[in-house]
C-alpha cells in the first residue's frame, strides 16, 4: 500500500479519468481470490511454506522450478520497490543525489532487518502502521476545505471499460497479499488470517481509493493523470495561511519508513525461499549475496522514470497476476486433484 | 569477535543513515541560498528570434543589509535580479549569474507574467513550472498588462516585501473585496488541461499614483482571460465581480455595491454569496441557469430611513444591479469566445450526452447559448440605529 500510494494514482487517473477512485477500489477484488487460495493452500499444508509445498504438489523437479520462479518474482518486486523509492526521492526531493547511494542505504537497512528475523520486521511494522494511518487521515482532513465534489462528475464517463483498464495497474498492489503464502506458517494464529487478511485488504482498498478520490476532487482528472506523483502533489498542496504548510516532509518520513518495511519483508521472502529451494539450513548466508544482486539491479535496470512507468503499466500487471493468481490457483487445483495435504515436511 | 563486527556494522549503518537525513548530495546550506520570492517573466520576439527576460526578487539575507542603514523607512527587503536569454531555461540560469548564491524556488509566492508571454508562451511556461520539483502548487499566477519587470520595479505599497503583499492580496483580500481572485498554479494548469473550461489568472497592474508624493504602485484589480492557453482579454472590475458572483462562493467578504433608489445612493455590502449553475437541456436546445444567493448589509450611513417594505424594494434594486454585473461577465465570456465561467464544464458533468453532441465546437456553442441569471439578495442588517 505504501508503495502504491505514489505512482499508481497517476497511472490510474490517466486511463479511468474521474472514475479512477472506483478503478482502484475495483482492483482489490482479485486479491480476495488470491487470499482465499493462499488460505486454502495454507490449510492443506499448515506447517509448510510456499517453496516447500510446491515440491510436494508438483513433484521435486517442477516444484523447484516453480519455487525458483517465485524467488525471481519476489526479487523483482523488491527491485521495483527499491527503484520506486530512489526514483521518487531523486525526482521530488534530492535531484543531485545519485540513486545508487539511496539504494545502498535502503538495501543495507533491509539486510540488517532480515538478519534480525521476521519478528523484528513485524514489530516495526506494527509500530509504524498506526502512525502512517493517522498521518494519512490528517492529510485527508486538511485538504477537505479545498475539495470540490463536482470534479468526480460525470460518473463513469465512457462506461465501465476505462475503469477496468485503469484498474489493471493497481491489481498487483493488492496481489502482494501472496506474501502470506510464505508467512502463514509463521503466524501465531493462522486460523484468524482469513478474516484479518480480508480486513487488511479492505482497509488498503478504502485508503487508496480515498486518496485517489481526494486527489481527483482537488486537481481534477486531467491534471491528476498528468502528474507523476499526484498524491505527493496533494500533500504539497496543503496550506493554511502561514502556520500550516510544507507538511509533505512528515508524509515523506512515514512513507520512507513504510517503504523500508516493505522492502525488508520482500528481502526476507527472497532469502527465505532461496534457502528453502536450495535446501539450505538457514537463510542467513544468502542475505549479503542477495544485496549484491539488488543494488546494481535496482540502480541500472531502468534508465529513467519513463521506462519505469512503462514497465509498471504494460508488463507488470500481467507478470504480477501470473504469480499472484494463476500459479497459486494451479497449485491449489493440482493439490485438490492429487489429494496432497497435511504431509509434514521431510 | 562477533559482537565487535556487529557493533562495527551498526555504526556504519548509522553513519549512512545520518547521511540520508542531511540530504547528502542535495544538501544546501541556508547561507548559500538565494531565496526567490517573486519571478517575473517577459518574452519578446524581435526580428524572428525569441528573447526572454526573467526578473526575480531575492530575499535579502538577514543582517546583511546592503546599504547598511536602518533609516531608509519604506525600503524593500528584496533585491531585484534580471537576466536575459533565448530560451526560458537559459534565462533561468542567467538571472542569478551576478550572485554567488544558488537560487531556491521553494518560496516563490507568485509568477508575474508579462502580456506578451501570456499571449504566446503560457502553456510552455506552465508545464515547465509544474514539472519543476521545487515549485509549490499554490504559487499565484499573475498577469500584467505590459511588462512583468515594471511590476517588480514598482515594489510594495505598504509591506516590506512585495511578494508577501501580493500573496496576501491574492489569497485573501482580493476575493473578500471583490477586486480580483488569486489563481494558483494548480488551478491554472487544471484550466489549461480541461476539455471544457478556460482558465483565468489574477491581474496586477502598475498604476500611476493617485496620492501625490508616492511612486508608482501595483494594483490587483480584474482578471486576465485565456482561451486555449492564450491570453485573449481582460475583465474590468465590474465584470470581475460578476465572475466572482457566478463561480465563487464568497465567505467573510466585504464587497461594496452602490445602488440608487429614489435618487438616494445606498451602499450595500455583501458578505456571503452562493451560486449554482444549472444546465437545462430541452431537445437540442441547451441553456444555462445561474442561481445566486447574496446576503449582506446596508452600510450605516446617516439619514437612513428604512421600513420593512422599503427593504423589500431595495432588495429588488440590489438584485437588478447584481444581475447586471453577472450579465456583464457572461457577455464578456461570449465576446471572447472563452468559457471561463464553467458553463460547459457543468454541462459535461451533469448532462453527458448533450456535451458529447457539442464536440470540439463547445466554445462556439457556448457563445450562442442563452444564460438566465436569477439573483436572490437579502439585507440582514441596517446598522445600529432604528428609524
Amino acid at each position: 500500500m505504501v508503495s502504491a500510494l505514489l505512482l499508481v494514482p497517476g497511472l490510474t487517473a490517466e486511463k479511468a479519468k474521474q472514475s479512477a477512485w472506483i478503478a482502484i477500489g475495483l482492483a482489490s477484488l482479485p486479491s480476495f481470490l488470491c487470499l482465499w487460495i493462499v488460505w486454502k493452500l495454507g490449510k492443506r499444508f499448515p506447517k509448510n511454506t510456499l517453496p516447500e509445498y510446491t515440491e510436494i504438489i508438483l513433484g521435486k523437479v517442477l516444484g523447484k522450478v516453480v519455487g525458483g520462479a517465485y524467488i525471481l518474482f519476489f526479487l523483482l518486486v523488491n527491485i521495483l520497490s527499491i527503484c520506486e523509492f530512489s526514483e521518487f526521492l531523486t525526482v521530488c526531493f534530492m535531484p543531485q543525489t545519485p540513486a545508487i547511494a539511496l539504494n545502498a542505504i535502503l538495501v543495507l537497512i533491509g539486510a540488517y532487518a532480515v538478519l534480525k528475523g521476521i519478528e523484528v520486521i513485524a514489530r516495526a511494522a506494527q509500530f509504524v502502521f498506526p502512525l502512517f494511518m493517522i498521518s494519512l487521515l490528517i492529510l485527508f482532513v486538511s485538504v477537505l476545505p479545498a475539495v470540490k465534489l463536482g470534479k468526480l462528475l460525470p460518473f463513469l464517463e465512457g462506461g465501465i471499460k476505462p475503469v477496468i483498464w485503469g484498474s489493471i495497474p493497481s491489481i498487483f498492489v493488492y496481489g502482494e497479499i501472496i506474501v502470506l503464502a510464505i508467512l502463514l506458517p509463521m503466524v501465531n494464529k493462522p486460523e484468524e488470517i482469513k478474516r484479518k487478511g480480508a480486513f487488511a485488504l479492505l482497509t488498503v482498498a478504502i485508503f487508496l481509493s480515498a486518496g485517489m478520490m481526494f486527489t481527483l476532487m482537488i486537481f481534477g482528472s486531467n491534471l491528476s493523470g498528468d502528474l507523476l506523483f499526484p498524491f505527493w502533489y496533494l500533500s504539497k498542496y496543503i496550506e493554511f495561511g502561514s502556520y500550516l504548510q510544507r507538511v509533505e516532509g512528515l508524509i515523506l518520513l512515514l512513507w520512507m519508513i513504510g517503504m523500508i518495511i516493505k522492502i525488508a519483508i520482500f528481502y526476507y521472502l527472497t532469502c527465505f525461499s532461496t534457502a528453502k529451494t536450495l535446501g539450505l539450513k538457514s537463510y542467513k548466508p544468502v542475505i549479503y549475496p542477495m544485496a549484491l544482486i539488488y543494488l546494481p539491479a535496482a540502480t541500472f535496470l531502468f534508465r529513467n522514470t519513463a521506462e519505469f512507468r512503462q514497465f509498471l503499466e504494460l508488463y507488470w500487471p500481467y507478470l504480477g497476476s501470473i504469480f499472484e493468481l494463476v500459479l497459486p490457483l494451479i497449485l491449489l487445483f493440482v493439490a485438490v486433484i492429487r489429494k496432497k495435504q497435511r504431509r509434514v515436511s521431510r | 569477535m562477533k559482537k565487535k563486527y556487529r557493533i562495527l556494522g551498526l555504526s556504519i549503518l548509522i553513519i549512512l543513515q545520518s547521511a540520508i537525513s542531511t540530504g547528502c548530495w542535495s544538501s544546501k546550506e541556508v547561507e548559500s541560498l538565494a531565496v526567490v520570492t517573486l519571478m517575473g517573466i517577459d518574452y519578446t520576439n524581435e526580428n524572428g528570434s525569441d528573447m526572454w527576460t526573467i526578473s526575480a526578487t531575492i530575499l535579502n539575507p538577514l543582517g546583511q543589509d546592503k546599504e547598511g542603514d536602518q533609516s531608509r523607512g519604506k525600503g524593500s527587503q528584496e533585491t531585484l535580479l534580471v537576466g536575459t536569454g533565448r530560451t526560458l531555461q537559459e534565462t533561468i540560469s542567467a538571472f542569478p549569474a551576478h550572485s554567488s548564491r544558488t537560487p531556491y524556488y521553494g518560496h516563490i509566492s507568485a509568477f508575474i507574467i508579462g502580456e506578451k508571454t501570456a499571449k504566446e508562451k503560457m502553456c510552455e511556461f506552465t508545464e515547465a513550472n509544474i514539472r519543476y520539483w521545487e515549485n509549490r502548487p499554490r504559487t499565484l499566477i499573475i498577469i500584467t498588462k505590459g511588462k512583468a519587470l515594471d511590476v517588480l520595479q514598482a515594489g510594495p505599497a505598504v509591506d516590506k516585501l512585495l511578494s508577501k503583499e501580493l500573496k496576501e492580496l491574492g489569497m485573501k483580500k482580493a476575493l473578500a473585496t471583490g477586486y480580483s481572485y488569486g489563481v494558483t498554479l494548480t488551478d491554472f494548469a487544471e484550466g489549461l488541461k480541461s476539455p471544457d473550461r478556460d482558465p483565468v489568472a489574477t491581474l496586477v497592474n502598475v498604476v500611476p499614483p493617485e496620492v501625490p508624493g508616492l511612486g508608482q504602485q501595483n494594483l490587483m484589480e480584474g482578471l486576465a482571460v485565456f482561451q486555449g492557453g492564450r491570453l485573449i482579454g481582460w475583465l474590468n472590475k465590474e465584470e470581475t465581480m460578476g465572475y466572482l458572483l457566478i463561480t465563487q462562493n464568497i465567505n467573510n467578504g466585504h464587497i461594496p455595491l452602490v445602488v440608487t433608489k429614489d435618487n438616494i445612493l445606498f451602499s450595500y455590502y455583501f458578505a456571503t454569496t452562493k451560486s449554482k449553475i444549472l444546465s437545462v437541456v430541452t431537445g437540442d436546445n441547451i441553456s444555462y441557469r445561474v442561481q445566486i444567493k447574496v446576503i449582506g448589509a446596508i452600510a450605516d450611513n446617516s439619514g437612513l430611513r428604512l421600513k420593512a417594505e422599503d427593504i423589500k424594494a431595495l432588495e429588488n434594486v440590489i438584485e437588478d444591479r447584481l444581475r447586471d454585473l453577472s450579465t456583464q461577465a457572461v457577455d464578456k465570456a461570449k465576446e471572447y469566445n472563452s468559457d471561463f465561467l464553467g458553463f460547459t464544464e457543468k454541462l459535461h458533468r451533469t448532462n453527458l450526452s448533450a456535451w458529447q453532441t457539442l464536440g470540439s465546437d463547445w466554445r462556439k456553442a457556448f457563445s450562442t447559448t442563452e444564460v438566465e441569471i436569477v439573483v436572490d439578495a437579502k439585507i440582514v442588517q441596517t446598522g445600529m440605529m432604528g428609524e
